[in-house]
């Protein structure tokens, strides 16, 4: 894209009327704060688990099985007599862990690995990025079924495999943040104050890549709950009996034509929290670029 | 152009090498002895040694990757633990249906979100460009198996209108082949079809304030005419390299939707190769999945080239 196109673009934005932007950021805004409040109720079920949720989420009751909604089970219950509202509260729980230490190992390595490629340079540079462009060379779907392959099907694997899909979007975007905030004066001016080079990386350098990291960490935490949810849904993480969303849809497929609720409850579920992760990424890049160019961040999840 | 062709080829070949080493490398880090499994638990070591030797598994670790590499030039990918099939015949019965599924879903999202975008952007109507955002955000934000779910809920279990699984090929019986691929095509197509208006949206938004769409319209050209014209084919060319690289990924996005409508593809060959631990059959297919992936994109750059010179000229 050349620079006078942007700039021309830039311009049309500014003849449209102050209103209907005003308007439109309102619209955006409690759209981010619905997104955040629904990202809360999550976090808060996964937290408060046995305070919240009405039943043991392993009882069963072969009594009351495949119920409908009803005042004693407000999302009826599984082929089990299991309480789904109790089963989905629980299964916030693996979800919730394995996407944020996911995101928390592939951010931690991936922004490492970054900032020494892009500091130093040279050999380390080259391989460290050879090393990435390979792992994106991957579809994320098949690069989480490798690792699973290699590690044997459960949590911790989900877990791993999530991280390493995440690392290498990281490592690129922290590399290019350092490489161009390297020259700046205020790094120069640091550098010339005498900083040493672990000062330098982490308290000027990172601070200031921050925004982009920000958004890329919640993009990821939308991927890391669709994989560790597919994972599941393909029986390869949380095993039975214990509650996991993506499991649950698995199951209650068998039972769609007697109790829908008992793999559409949970799915909606999954589909909430990424859209709410979604909105909120595409706010904080806004917020830090000022426009989004989709071209340049795009989704990695495969259909 | 051969030129660059011929440059595209020798840097995809890094990485088709680098696959290789770590599909073939991942059956030494799996937890547990492959052989033994193989065998089954009632081997005696006398046995498990005689299967590692006649499998090559005591030679150097070199030669042993030259001969698997070797074998997979020549078409011999080794014999399944399960089922004592060649590798090599259990894909290729499978190749067709997950080509129905790709090559279909790839069609379907093109067709799909050609108006879509243009409706997003161009649309005099507020509330019609408002619908086609919301689309987008919900079709990359629902997960495939809840998509493949709820159309197997609406489609096959209130309305009894489709099949909600297995396949038939194309050319046997057109009707009913179509029948089976309507549900798989539609759960691929609406996350697929999102993500290319999403592309679409964003590149006929900058294309528009153009210059060449202002001289257009100093000329008289109609409005329709420019949208179509002149807007809509530049809009296009960015949004190839997208599709590539994302009808890559279908390949890996079956396994999900094949598990979900009991498709007889490669994904389904996948999956239940890693429940049973069947080694050479995963080996196979990742490899397949690999090497189209980066072949489509491969095909996808030079076509890019082909329509846009200034590509070829760059380098």
């Amino acid at each position: 894209m050349s620079t006078p196109r942007r700039q021309k673009q830039a311009s049309s934005f500014e003849q449209s009327s102050k209103n209907s932007v005003a308007r439109r950021r309102k619209a955006g805004m409690s759209s981010l704060w619905l997104a955040l409040s629904a990202a809360a109720v999550f976090a808060l079920a996964a937290l408060l688990a046995p305070w919240v949720a009405p039943y043991d989420p392993l009882e069963q009751n072969l009594n009351g099985i495949l119920q409908g909604s009803s005042w004693v089970h407000w999302l009826g219950t599984d082929h089990l007599g299991r309480d789904i509202l109790s089963r989905i509260i629980y299964g916030a729980r693996p979800t919730l862990l394995t996407s944020s230490f996911a995101v928390l190992i592939a951010s931690t390595l991936g922004i490492s690995l970054g900032m020494i490629s892009g500091y130093f340079g040279g050999l380390a540079d080259a391989i460290i990025m050879r090393v990435m462009d390979f792992l994106l060379a991957l579809p994320a779907v098949l690069l989480a079924l490798l690792v699973i392959v290699t590690l044997g099907p459960g949590p911790s694997s989900a877990m791993v495999a999530v991280a390493i899909v995440g690392i290498p979007e990281f490592a690129r975007l922290s590399r290019s943040q350092v490489l161009s905030l390297r020259t700046r004066e205020f790094v120069l001016a640091s550098k010339s104050a005498g900083a040493s080079t672990a000062r330098l990386l982490f308290k000027v350098l990172l601070p200031n890549s921050a925004g982009p990291l920000v958004a890329q960490a919640v993009v990821l935490g939308a991927l890391a709950v669709f994989l560790e949810a597919a994972l599941s849904f393909l029986g390869l993480g949380v095993p039975p009996p214990d509650p996991s969303w993506g499991q649950m849809v698995s199951a209650g497929k068998s039972y769609l034509q007697y109790s829908p609720g008992y793999s559409l409850f949970p799915g909606i579920a999954i589909a909430v929290l990424i859209l709410s992760l979604d909105v909120i990424a595409d706010r904080i890049r806004q917020h830090f670029a000022g426009d989004e160019n989709p071209l340049t961040d795009a989704p990695t999840k495969a259909a | 152009m051969t030129r660059y062709i011929g440059f595209r080829i020798i840097q995809v070949l890094p990485v088709l090498f680098v696959a290789s080493i770590v599909i073939w490398g991942m059956i030494f880090v799996v937890p547990g002895d492959p052989v033994a499994l193989k065998l089954g638990p009632d081997a005696t070591a006398l046995q498990l040694e005689a299967a590692r030797e006649d499998l090559g598994l005591n030679d150097p670790i070199v030669l042993q990757y030259v001969r698997w590499l070797s074998g997979v030039f020549t078409g011999n990918l080794g014999i399944s633990y399960a089922n004592e099939l060649p590798v090599s015949s259990l894909i290729a019965t499978r190749i067709p249906a997950t080509m129905h599924l790709v090559f279909g879903t790839a069609l379907v999202s093109l067709i799909a979100s050609v108006p879509l975008a243009l409706l997003g952007v161009s649309s005099p109507n507020r509330a019609v460009q408002k619908g086609v955002s919301a689309y987008i955000s919900l079709a990359l934000a629902v997960p495939s198996f809840l998509i493949g779910i709820l159309l197997i809920f609406l489609f096959g279990v209130n309305l009894s209108l489709l099949p909600t699984g297995g396949y038939v090929p194309i050319w046997e019986d057109f009707g009913e082949s179509v029948r089976h691929l309507v549900l798989p095509i539609l759960t691929m197509s609406i996350f697929f079809s999102g993500l290319l208006t999403r592309f679409l949206k964003s590149s006929l938004s900058s294309e528009r304030s153009a210059e060449y769409v202002d001289t257009a319209r100093s000329k008289g050209v109609p409005k329709r005419q420019i949208w179509r014209k002149h807007i809509l084919r530049n809009a296009l060319l960015p949004v190839i390299t997208v599709f590539g690289l994302y009808v890559g990924t279908l390949f890996a996005g079956a396994v999900i939707t094949e598990s979900i409508f009991n498709f007889p593809g490669v994904g389904r060959l996948l999956l239940d190769a890693v429940r049973e631990r069947d080694y050479p059959v995963m080996q196979g297919t990742i490899l397949l999945v690999v090497v189209l992936y980066v072949v489509v994109n491969l095909l996808v750059d030079v076509l890019y080239a082909v329509l846009d010179p200034r590509i070829r000229y760059a380098k």
